[in-house]
């Protein structure tokens, strides 16, 4: 470039102008219509997840080579002890049977009837922390397997959260204990509804909104409700583990435990109820 | 042409290893197109803020737009300045960016509140200082890139 010393400005307004309006037409667009973005899509199939398999290819490569050393007497140990523990649930399963008939027997006085899970599919985690600022992580399924927006994840104790984002082959979810997720749940000793809202920085959740005056003890088992359809019904969500009534205040500060050991879980259920879910 | 794609791809590597930590992570791609804009200061580079602008929103799971419209007037401010950043030493050069990406962040976080999103200020604040911080090094191994390369 032979030019003198002090040319004239080289940038175009009118290009500054397209760009800027081209930047507000995408964010009204993407307000407007949030599920329709097949960009997003497209560019974190094509682009991100390589960059991402790169990235972690070193840190995975160790990982097998750890898990390699695992014996094949290792495997038939426990083999033989899933043999047996699944011996134990078969038996305990036909008694859960008969208790699952009385419990919906019982709750079709309240036109609360069990929902049985239907549509389960497996998946396992990828990353944790994908969404920044949010208690969040990545897995192994999505468009593919005809994975829907806010469809319930759990594990096999308890709940997880639900589906935020979805790609070809990964979706994101956000899970219970971030401090924007709530839960429509009920109190499963005094049937109470509440709401269960997630503490990012302790990874607890606590239950908002809950009268000083209310009946709750610790101990208390708390499960979802299924109300505004985004939950499926009767999953555990928490356990009660602290009540600190203060008189000046209306509401007390009830801490719950996730029953699901959410920040270490490695395999995921994905589920939908029998009507299928909303959006 | 191609080293300057080759550290945008370097940027969007680094940004998505720090992506878990949310919005203190430095702003990588804006300041590998803040260099690219003052070494040539050419109008593609407009596109090439943009672009990258949008890839962060994807990253970022933000509403798309949000910081390509940040970036892009950066980068024009950028290259209708970029005549007297050329003539300060980087140590200079880091107050600055560090000052006007300060300002970036407030015009990010207002933009967000317009649409109704609340934003980590002091996040935002900290990634601000660490991205003067990160100036130096970034502005080292380009200026290497670009002369053992010859990119004009």
């Amino acid at each position: 470039m032979s030019s003198p010393i002090f040319k004239k400005s080289v940038t175009n307004f009118y290009l500054l102008l397209l760009l800027i309006i081209l930047s507000i037409a995408s964010i009204v667009f993407d307000k407007k219509y949030p599920t329709s973005n097949n960009i997003r899509v497209a560019v974190n199939d094509y682009i991100f997840n390589p960059i991402q398999f790169i990235i972690e290819s070193p840190a995975s490569f160790i990982n097998t080579i750890i898990n390699e050393k695992k014996t094949i007497n290792d495997m038939e140990i426990e083999i033989s002890r899933l043999k047996k523990e699944n011996l134990k649930i078969k038996a305990n399963l036909q008694r859960i049977d008969v208790l699952e008939n009385e419990v919906t027997r019982l709750r079709s006085i309240k036109a609360l009837a069990i929902k049985k899970i239907k549509n389960i599919k497996i998946a396992e985690v990828l990353q944790r922390d994908v969404i920044p600022n949010k208690k969040s992580l990545k897995m192994n399924i999505g468009l593919k397997d005809n994975i829907k927006m806010g469809q319930t994840v759990m594990g096999v104790n308890g709940l997880i959260g639900q589906v935020v984002e979805i790609n070809s082959f990964t979706s994101k979810v956000l899970l219970i204990t971030d401090s924007s997720s709530n839960v429509p749940a009920i109190i499963a000793r005094t049937g109470q509804q509440v709401i269960v809202r997630g503490e990012s920085q302790t990874n607890m959740m606590e239950i908002a909104f809950l009268k000083n005056e209310a009946d709750v003890q610790k101990g208390d088992l708390i499960v979802t409700s299924g109300q505004a359809k985004r939950f499926i019904p009767s999953i555990k969500v928490g356990r009660v583990k602290d009540i600190v009534k203060n008189e000046g205040e209306r509401f007390s500060k009830v801490t719950l435990i996730p029953l699901e050991s959410i920040n270490s879980i490695n395999e995921v259920i994905v589920t939908s109820d029998e009507d299928g879910m909303i959006k | 042409m191609i080293i300057i794609l080759l550290s945008i791809i370097l940027g969007l590597i680094l940004t998505l290893m720090l992506l878990p930590l949310g919005y203190i992570a430095p702003e990588w791609l804006l300041l590998i197109n803040i260099y690219w804009a003052i070494a040539l200061p050419t109008n593609n580079k407009l596109l090439l803020a943009f672009v990258s602008g949008y890839l962060v929103d994807i990253m970022y799971g933000q509403v798309l737009g949000l910081t390509s419209l940040t970036y892009v007037i950066y980068i024009y401010i950028i290259l209708r300045l970029y005549n007297s950043l050329r003539y300060m030493t980087v140590t200079q050069q880091m107050v600055v960016i560090s000052f006007f990406i300060l300002i970036k962040q407030h015009f990010f976080v207002w933009s967000n509140s317009v649409i109704g999103i609340d934003s980590e200020y002091f996040d935002l604040l900290i990634s601000a200082i660490l991205s003067g911080i990160l100036w130096l090094p970034i502005y080292c191994i380009l200026r290497y890139l670009r002369r053992k390369f010859q990119v004009s």
